[in-house]
This record gives C-alpha cells, sequence and structure tokens, in this order.
C-alpha cells in the first residue's frame, strides 16, 4: 500500500477534534490511548517495516577539514582504516514502517519514516515521522544500533499533533512465523502551551546543492532494532529520483511582506530524501533576535508543504508550533507562516 | 458485542487543558552544566556526490544556476558531514563521568552547519538542534526534547571552551 492510500486509510480509524480549544483525540480503533491526569496522554502503535535503504559511505570518509568549536579537535586515529564489523561513522540508513493499532497488525493507523545516520560504535542519530490520520508526530534521538528497543523524544508534530512533546519507546512484540515482526510503540505525550502569536513571512530561495548518493547505496548491513529489518527486495529500483539516502540543502531570503523590501532574516534546509520522493527537513530560520528551529517530512511532488517547530533560541527559545508553506506567487517567492507557542 | 466491546475500549477522549500543562511548563524549568570532552571525529567529504538540483521541489521548483561548490579543493563543502563523539562529566575536572554525547553536522553553504546533538545522561538524553558556526569557538543550539528526566524538556543549550581541552555545556531548560 502506498503512503497515501495508508493515510486515508488511517483516517477511517483516526478522528482527531478540536473542541473549544482543546484537543480530544478520539483514538476509535487506530491505536490504544489513555489519558493520565488532565495534560498529557498516552499512544499505543505497532510498527512493521516494510522497506529499508541503506547508504555505505566508505569513500567518502576522510580525516577531519577545517576548523570547527570543540578545540578543533582532529581524530588522531586514521578514520578510514574500518576494522570489525559496520556501519560506520557517517553510513545512513532510510527505514519505511506501516503502523497499525494492534498487534495484530490488521488495522492501519498511519506509516512512519526513519532517518538515520550512524556515527560510532554502531550507534547512530535517528529522526522519525509517524504520519496520522490527522497530522505527523516528529521523534529525534540517539539509538543504539546493537539494542532491541529504544527512546526517542518526541520533538512535535503538525495538524491536530501540533504544540505537543513527550517521549517514545519501542520495544518488539513477539511474532509468530506468520505475522511480521513489528514493534510495540509507546508515546507519552505533552501539550506545549502559552501566549500565541505568528510570524507572516515570505520565503525566496536563493540557493541549492544537491547531494546524489548512488554511488553509496546498499543492501542493510548490520543490526538494527526494526526486528534486525533488511529489504528483501532491490532498493534502487524507482522509477525517478530523487532515490532514498540523496539529500538536499536549500538557502532562503526571508522576507516581512510581499513586496519583498523588508528583509526578516534567511533560512536554510537540509534535506534527506526517503521513499518516493518523501523529503524529511530539517530548517532553521534565523530571524532578528533569535533563531526558529523546525523540520518537518513532506512531498517533493507538491507546492505547499508544513513542518513543526521544534524549538529556538534567543527570543524563540523552547518555541513550539507550525510552520505552514503556501502557492509560491509570480515573483517566485513563497507564502510561510509560522505559528508560534 | 464483542467489537462494541473492542472499540469502546481502545476509545479514549483525551482533554489536554492549556493551563495546565503550561503549569507544569513552568514547573519544570532547570538548568544542567555538563564538561565534554571529544572522543572521536568522522568527516564525510561529498565531493563526488554534489551536483546540480535534481527532481522537483516544494519551493516553486527552484533550480540553481550557479556552481554548487565554490571552491571544491577546500572542504568542507556544502554537504560535507561531520560527526563527533564525547565523553560527558559532571565537573570541570573532568573526573565524574556522567554519560556519552554525539554531535551530527552537515554544512551548509557557509561555514554553517546544521548540527543535531544527543547527550546521553543516566538519567535520560537531552536532544538539540541548531546552526554551528565551525569558524568561531562557542555556538548555542535550540534544546528540542528529551527522554527519561528530560522527557519535555525544551530550551536553548550554549556550549563555550573549557579546561582541559573540554567544552563548557549550560542547558536552560523550560
Amino acid at each position: 500500500m502506498s503512503f497515501p492510500s495508508r493515510m486515508r486509510a488511517a483516517r477511517r480509524y483516526v478522528a482527531v477534534v478540536v473542541v473549544s480549544g482543546s484537543l480530544v483525540l478520539m483514538a476509535a480503533s487506530s491505536g490504544r490511548a489513555s489519558a493520565s491526569g488532565g495534560a498529557s496522554m498516552t499512544v499505543t502503535l505497532y510498527a512493521s517495516p516494510t522497506k529499508e535503504q541503506f547508504l555505505n559511505h566508505a569513500d567518502d570518509r576522510a580525516r577531519g577539514n577545517g576548523s570547527n568549536p570543540f578545540g578543533n579537535f582532529s581524530n588522531p586515529v586514521a578514520t578510514t582504516k574500518e576494522h570489525g564489523n559496520g556501519p560506520f561513522p557517517g553510513d545512513q540508513a532510510v527505514f519505511n514502517f506501516n503502523l497499525f493499532a494492534g498487534p495484530v497488525l490488521t488495522k492501519a493507523a498511519g506509516a512512519a519514516v526513519f532517518v538515520c545516520t550512524y556515527n560510532f560504535a554502531h550507534n547512530g542519530l535517528c529522526e522519525g515521522a509517524y504520519q496520522l490520520g490527522r497530522g505527523t508526530l516528529y521523534v529525534k534521538g540517539p539509538l543504539d544500533f546493537d539494542a532491541k528497543t529504544f527512546s526517542l523524544a518526541v520533538v512535535g508534530g503538525t495538524g491536530n499533533y501540533a504544540h505537543l512533546t513527550g517521549s517514545l519507546t519501542e520495544t518488539p512484540t513477539r511474532t509468530s512465523s506468520r505475522r511480521a515482526a513489528s514493534q510495540r510503540t509507546v508515546l507519552s505525550l505533552h501539550r506545549v502551551s502559552g501566549p500565541r502569536h505568528t510570524l507572516a513571512l515570505q520565503s525566496v530561495t536563493t540557493s541549492e546543492v544537491f547531494l546524489n548518493h548512488a554511488d553509496d547505496r546498499k543492501r542493510g548491513g548490520g543490526n538494527n532494532p526494526f526486528g534486525n529489518f533488511i529489504s528483501r527486495t532491490a532498493t534502487t529500483g524507482e522509477k525517478s529520483g530523487p532515490y532514498p539516502g540523496d539529500q538536499a540543502i536549500f538557502t532562503f531570503d526571508v522576507y516581512a511582506g510581499a513586496k519583498l523590501r523588508t528583509r526578516a532574516g534567511s533560512a536554510v534546509f537540509r534535506c534527506i530524501y526517503a521513499f518516493k520522493r518523501l523529503g524529511f527537513c530539517d530548517a532553521i530560520y534565523n530571524l532578528s533576535g533569535g533563531t526558529v528551529v523546525a523540520e518537518g517530512a513532506f512531498s517533493f511532488d507538491t507546492t505547499t508543504y508544513a513542518m513543526t517547530v521544534t524549538g529556538g533560541t534567543g527570543r524563540y527559545a523552547s518555541a513550539a508550533g507550525e510552520v505552514a508553506a503556501g502557492l509560491p506567487t509570480s515573483k517566485k517567492s513563497q507564502p510561510v507562516v509560522i505559528g508560534l507557542v | 458485542m464483542r467489537r462494541i466491546t473492542a472499540v469502546s475500549t481502545v476509545i479514549a477522549i483525551l482533554l489536554l487543558p492549556a493551563a495546565a500543562s503550561g503549569a507544569s511548563r513552568k514547573a519544570a524549568a532547570q538548568k544542567v552544566t555538563l564538561y565534554i570532552l571529544p572522543k572521536a571525529e568522522q568527516f564525510l567529504n561529498y565531493s563526488d556526490a554534489r551536483q546540480r538540483g535534481y527532481g522537483s521541489n516544494p519551493f516553486g521548483n527552484f533550480k540553481d544556476t550557479s556552481a554548487t561548490a565554490k571552491n571544491p579543493r577546500k572542504p568542507p563543502q556544502p554537504g560535507d558531514m561531520e560527526y563527533l563523539q564525547f565523553n560527558v562529566y559532571k565537573d570541570p575536572s573532568l573526573r565524574q563521568g556522567a554519560g556519552v554525547a554525539h554531535i551530527t553536522c552537515q554544512f551548509s553553504t557557509t561555514t554553517n552547519a546544521f548540527c543535531d546533538a544527543t547527550y546521553e545522561l543516566d538519567n535520560g538524553t537531552l536532544v538539540g538542534s541548531g546552526m554551528v558556526d565551525f569558524a568561531t569557538s562557542s555556538f548555542q543550539l535550540a534544546v528540542v526534547g528529551g527522554t527519561g528526566r528530560y522527557r519535555d524538556g525544551r530550551g536553548v543549550l550554549q556550549s563555550t571552551p573549557a579546561a582541559h581541552g573540554a567544552e563548557h555545556v549550560a542547558f536552560d531548560l523550560t
């Protein structure tokens, strides 16, 4: 089932309604949910891996280059002499999952995508998007690829999951030979609230760098905490790129009005492609008084997009909220509304 | 009947009052101070991967017409990545271990890089994200969340040079 059709299926089961300013989440058949006090909730889902793309960056590893703000530290040991089993620092992996409401994996609840970058000793940094019926929840954090369980931070959400934070814990379920491997995913969520304000901006794209990792795409290597799932099918057989693991960096000038006369700052997006041209983007808006940090997973075949605000610095410290970009205008600028809490 | 019972057991109505969560957010405010010492580093040179834009994008289908690497022989260039591993300590003399930290960065079009930082401590994990200028010696990141004791933790972290080749990392969480 494709990502969009799985999302449509999920909508049949998940009903999220906003009533009088409070979030009312009716998890009818979509996942077990329970309230813990008035301000937090727990959602339980079951994730079954469906696709994986591993990127072996052996040909890209080099000694440190240039300065860094960590005491100009440069590794004294050759990093290209790889001993033992990888994955090694810099390798990457993209995983897709189907989400279900219960352990029998019959009722669809959405889909998830993880993009992970390995660092040292089979550990990695993973960012995940849980695309549910009425929005997306985003998670991020360190992951031990030799472990069976893991916990990640919930850094925000879009749609009816906007302004949510918390944590995620994933553990393997017992599987029978007839059933696919799955992980029990428990999301403990909490809503961020406070005074709301909106930034109405226009962004103009100024540069792009595309990274084609065709030479790095391989079958999965090493362990993973997703039932050691490795795609059995060829992962490079998609009809048109960009392909999973490819990356792109975009820079933007940001203006305060549609006439593009008042400069408000700049923005930079770093995106890694998952399957079917879904881009997983980290965004930073450098504005007067601080930065807004956001991330989002959206199709690169569309003309609009949404992201979640995961935090900020300066006047935007501890910010939560959403970024909504509308249709580009004739001047090639794009309206961007940042709603902050 | 079984169906009705099954549905009723999984239906939950969850109210998240704004006032209640706002209050708990204030109550959770805390400061955390750590010292991190670099242990390992890995640089990835993506010179073989850089090319002009490819495929559609939702940014007005922007296509860059200029060269993507101004001086390709002088890394870091846009897209290159840097990985660092650190030991984490509680004290400036670096005697009391507190965990490990990893910083994963990808360079943009300048010496600035997107960085994600994770601090894996005994009682939970803190996650930071933001832009770091690699030409400077100190930086600030947004704290975007955490697990364990730091679940729901948001705020800012400030990293500055400290004694013994370490970095002093001050978290201001709300």
